[in-house]
Formats: structure tokens, C-alpha cells, sequence
């Protein structure tokens, strides 16, 4: 039963850790709360399901492809359109944070609108498969979405170290004014930065969609806001605290859905989020920042 | 043909202006310094010059290129590149990072190629690499590669703000304030260093507060008050200039001082 649990846990972890990546790059940016993240993750599934059931025939790989390009690339626009403009008048993050929430509103009624309200079965891999691991049952599904997140986690880490872009945007994380002053192609880069949050929030709301069988409307809110949680708790601005947030998260939210109700699990991820604010804002990673006055 | 020539450069800020008509010319292989009492508009005439500001008038000539208005990653890239008064590292970053990021915009492959091993991005990094070997050997840095920036003394700090500016290979080196908060000792041994960076760079534009420092290293002198030009000259002309002492003592030192001597 635990182990089952832990299971479940780490592979609704794992879709968290993704897109809790993107809410804490680009809060480890700009302090912003990118909210069209979640968004991003609900057009993506739809893209997938749009291009899965007309175009691309039934080719998954090809599919996949093609909804990663297309979410780095509504990244990109969203931070040219939506978030470029105030940043470069030197607004106040609180008019970015309202032009995202902006942003994402339009996406979900983009979406509702092409795609409807009613819930459809998404493809899936190897359906049905799974493999006994000591009595827990695990499926091929979980199998594939947990080693995936750990390779592109892998890649995270390694494509921040020895490369000139990764070195670009940890340089922007710590001090985007010097970086400026300096010199250095910023917009290309925050760009970037919004193309790398939105593609993995792409893997992750195709895998949880794939992960469900089924996709809704709803799907974007749901697993979005919990991501956010998730950032929260592992301490907004830090990656690897996204990463142990998630996974904190979704085994918690398993385990009291596993022992005591299914119901009750939705109050968890909240419950954290309320606690951890009241008890250590920074959450588990996060530095106090030092002002000098 | 001057290394950098500013003509006219006007900027005003509603109804203030902060830089008025000033033009100055910088020579190669010298140390032009830009000093004037606080407020006198010379972060202002930095922020001009880089990039960060456009002016409302006037030109910005980089050996006989026209920089004006241009953004602050062509003004690096045209030559011109800066440290910072209130040291600005990568605080979490190594030296080596840091020194690495100076040299971001020569590093010659693209977002694409970044994503994989390549031969490309391997020959550059290791490029890179060497390069930072030589800038860190040049700054008198090298043991201290591997060491989070923050954790250096204050006068490696500048030290390796001043190589991450070098390795950008600038033509003009613009130093801003490089000897705040540094005793009599280290200001000597700056003096030295920042005379010897000549041979890296084609002329250096220092802004400083500490006038023994100016008088002592530098060519040539511009002085601002209110935004204007009010003098230019060598340190000894400068020195003797009745409106400079002025701006600095005020009608009445000045008459003081005059008397005193």
C-alpha cells in the first residue's frame, strides 16, 4: 500500500516538478508570478490532442515534437506581447503579474472555445502495460513520464552549468541590472527563458493528460495551481526547491488520499501552501534576500 | 582621429537637465577622467554613454563609429565596457563564471547549439576557458577560480570586476569610482594597476571622487558642474582653474584658499 502510494505519488510529482520549473525560472528572473504558465499547460494538452486527432495521424513522437515547438514558441510571444512592454517602462511586477493572469484567461477561452467542455479520451502509451515493482503496480505510463522528468532535470542542470546560454540566464537570475548595464542581450534571454518554462510545462500537461487517458478544460487550473503550491513550498526562485516541492507535494496528497480520503487531498496542497507562508515564507530552499538600505 | 569623441550631448529628464551640451574628446593610450562635485551629472554622461540612456542631442563617436542611441549590447560589443561604482558580481557565481559572463557576446555559437555537445561549442568553450586563464592570470586571480565571488576580498572584488570588463575586449575601459572604499595603500597599488591596463585597452575613462588618484594618473581632465563642462584640461591646468575650485569649495573657499596660499 505505501509503496503504491509512493508510486503515484512520484509520478504526479514528477508533472508538478515540471511546471513548478517554469513559475520559479522566471520568478528567479524577473520576481514575477508567471500565472499564464498554468495556461500554457492546458493549451499544450489541447495542441497535442488537436494535432494528435487531425494532422499528425497517430505518430505520438512526431505529435509531441511538434507541441514542444509550438509551447516554447507561445512562450516567447507571451513575453514579447504581454510582459516585454511593462518591464521596459519599469512598471511594477504587480502590472505583469495582472497582464499574465490577463494572458492566461485568454488561453483557457481559447481553449474552451476550439475545444469544448466536455471531457475526451487522449492518447496514451503502451496502455495497459505495467510491471509489478514489490507489489506495487506500476505502469508503463508512470515509468516512462518518471524517467523522463529525471533526464530533462538532468539536462536542466547540465545546461545551466557549460554553455554560453545556461551561464546567460543564471547571470540574469542573480542580478538582471547588471546584466543589463553590462551589456548583455537580456529580452533574447528572458525570452528564452519564458520558451524553456513553457515547453516544460508542454511535457508535463501532455504527460498528466496521458497519464489521466483524458483531457478536460479543467486540467490547466487543477494541476497548474498545485504547481504553484509546489514552487512555493520548495521556495519561489530556486529550481531545485520546484523540484522537492513537487514531489513533497504529490506524495503527501497520495498519502492522505490513500489513508483517510480521496476528497481531503485537494486541502492538502492548500493547506501547505497557507502554512508554509505563514511559518517560512521563503519555503524549504529559499534564501531571505538582503536588501542594503 | 580622437578614441571617443562626445559632441553636444544633451539629456533632460522633464524639465531638469542632467547633461548639457557637453563635448569632450578622449585620446588614445591615455587616462581621460570625468570628475565634478556629486550630482554634477556624471553617472548620468556613463548611462549616456553605454547605452542605457538616449540622448535628446547630440553624438557619441567610438573611433569613428557613431554610437549614439545605440542599446548597451552593441556599445559593448563596439568597444566600450564598464565596472561598476557599487561592485555588481554574480554574487552565487565563480570567478570563472563571472570573468565567462564578460565575454558573452564573443562567444560565437547560438541558442541552438547550446542545447548539445558540439564541435562547435566545445572549441569556443575551450577557447573560453583559455582566455579566462589569461584574464585571471592578468588581474593576479588565478587561485581564486573556483571561488564564489562574493567570498573575495573587497579589492579582488573590483580586481575581477575590472577582468570582467577586459575580457570583453573593450577599446575604451570605462572605471566607475574604482577606488571607493578602498584605503591609502590599495588606492596606491590601483593607481599602478589601473596605468598598466593601457596596455590592453586603447584609453581609459575614469570617473573618481579621489582627487589625489585623478591628478595623479590621469592625461586628462573634464571636469562637470550642474551638467556642463566647466573645464578641461591636464591635471595641473585643471588644478589652477578658478571655476573648478569654485564648484568644489564654493565662491567663499575658494576665496579662502586663494588667500591661505
Amino acid at each position: 500500500m505505501l509503496l503504491q502510494i509512493l508510486v503515484n505519488g512520484i509520478s504526479l510529482g514528477s508533472i508538478y516538478a515540471l511546471t513548478a520549473i517554469g513559475y520559479s525560472l522566471i520568478y528567479s528572473i524577473l520576481q514575477l508570478i508567471n500565472m499564464s504558465n498554468a495556461a500554457v499547460f492546458l493549451t499544450s494538452a489541447v495542441i497535442f490532442y488537436a494535432l494528435y486527432t487531425s494532422l499528425t495521424g497517430s505518430s505520438i513522437l512526431l505529435t509531441f515534437i511538434l507541441t514542444l515547438m509550438a509551447a516554447g514558441a507561445i512562450g516567447y510571444i507571451i513575453e514579447v506581447i504581454a510582459i516585454r512592454p511593462i518591464r521596459e517602462k519599469g512598471d511594477s511586477n504587480t502590472y505583469a503579474l495582472i497582464s499574465s493572469i490577463g494572458v492566461k484567461t485568454i488561453l483557457e477561452q481559447i481553449c474552451q472555445g476550439t475545444f469544448g467542455s466536455e471531457i475526451k479520451q487522449f492518447p496514451t502509451l503502451l496502455d495497459g502495460k505495467y510491471i509489478d515493482l514489490f507489489g506495487a503496480r506500476t505502469s508503463a505510463i508512470q515509468i516512462i513520464i518518471i524517467t523522463t522528468t529525471l533526464l530533462i532535470l538532468g539536462f536542466m542542470s547540465w545546461f545551466t552549468q557549460n554553455n554560453r546560454v545556461g551561464r546567460g540566464l543564471r547571470a540574469l537570475s542573480q542580478n538582471l541590472n547588471a546584466c543589463h548595464l553590462m551589456g548583455m542581450p537580456v529580452n533574447t534571454l528572458i525570452g528564452v527563458s519564458f520558451a524553456v518554462g513553457s515547453m516544460l510545462a508542454a511535457v508535463s500537461g501532455v504527460a498528466y493528460c496521458m497519464y489521466l487517458k483524458s483531457i478536460s478544460i479543467s486540467v490547466g487550473s487543477a494541476i497548474g495551481n498545485k504547481a504553484f503550491a509546489a514552487t512555493v513550498l520548495g521556495g519561489i526562485g530556486e529550481l531545485k526547491g520546484a523540484v522537492v516541492g513537487g514531489y513533497i507535494l504529490a506524495i503527501a496528497e497520495n498519502l492522505v488520499s490513500g489513508y483517510w480520503s480521496m476528497s481531503a487531498s485537494n486541502f492538502i496542497s492548500f493547506g501547505i501552501l497557507i502554512l508554509v507562508l505563514i511559518i517560512r515564507p521563503t519555503g524549504i530552499f529559499g534564501r531571505k534576500e538582503q536588501k542594503k538600505v | 582621429m580622437s578614441l571617443l569623441e562626445v559632441k553636444n550631448l544633451t539629456i533632460r529628464f522633464g524639465g531638469l537637465v542632467a547633461v548639457d551640451d557637453l563635448s569632450f574628446t578622449m585620446e588614445e593610450g591615455q587616462i581621460t577622467s570625468l570628475i565634478g562635485p556629486n550630482g554634477a551629472g556624471k553617472t548620468t554622461v556613463i548611462n549616456l554613454l553605454t547605452g542605457f540612456y538616449t540622448p535628446n542631442e547630440g553624438k557619441v563617436i567610438l573611433d569613428g563609429e557613431d554610437i549614439t542611441g545605440a542599446s548597451t549590447d552593441i556599445v559593448v560589443s563596439k568597444g566600450l565596457s564598464r565596472t561598476f561604482q557599487n561592485i555588481r558580481l554574480f554574487s552565487n557565481m565563480t570567478v570563472e563564471d563571472n570573468i565567462l559572463i564578460g565575454m558573452q557576446h564573443r562567444i560565437g555559437y547560438g541558442s541552438f547549439l547550446s542545447l548539445f555537445p558540439n564541435p562547435k561549442k566545445i572549441e569556443w568553450e575551450k577557447r573560453a576557458k583559455e582566455e579566462t586563464t589569461a584574464i585571471l592570470e592578468r588581474v593576479d586571480l588565478s587561485k581564486y577560480r573556483y571561488e564564489k565571488s562574493t567570498s573575495l576580498p573587497y579589492g579582488k572584488q573590483r580586481k575581477l570586476e575590472i577582468g570582467r570588463a577586459l575580457v570583453a575586449k573593450p577599446k575604451i575601459l570605462l572605471l566607475d569610482e574604482p577606488a571607493a572604499g578602498m584605503n591609502p595603500v590599495e588606492k596606491k597599488e590601483l593607481s599602478l594597476f589601473i596605468r598598466s591596463l593601457l596596455k590592453d585597452v586603447k584609453g581609459i575613462l575614469l570617473i573618481e571622487h579621489d582627487m589625489k588618484l585623478v591628478m595623479d594618473i590621469s592625461d586628462k581632465i573634464v571636469v562637470l558642474n550642474h551638467g556642463a563642462k566647466i573645464c578641461e584640461g591636464k591635471p595641473e591646468e585643471v588644478q589652477n582653474n578658478q571655476e573648478v575650485i569654485e564648484a568644489y569649495l564654493g565662491r567663499k573657499g575658494a576665496h579662502n584658499n586663494a588667500a591661505s596660499k
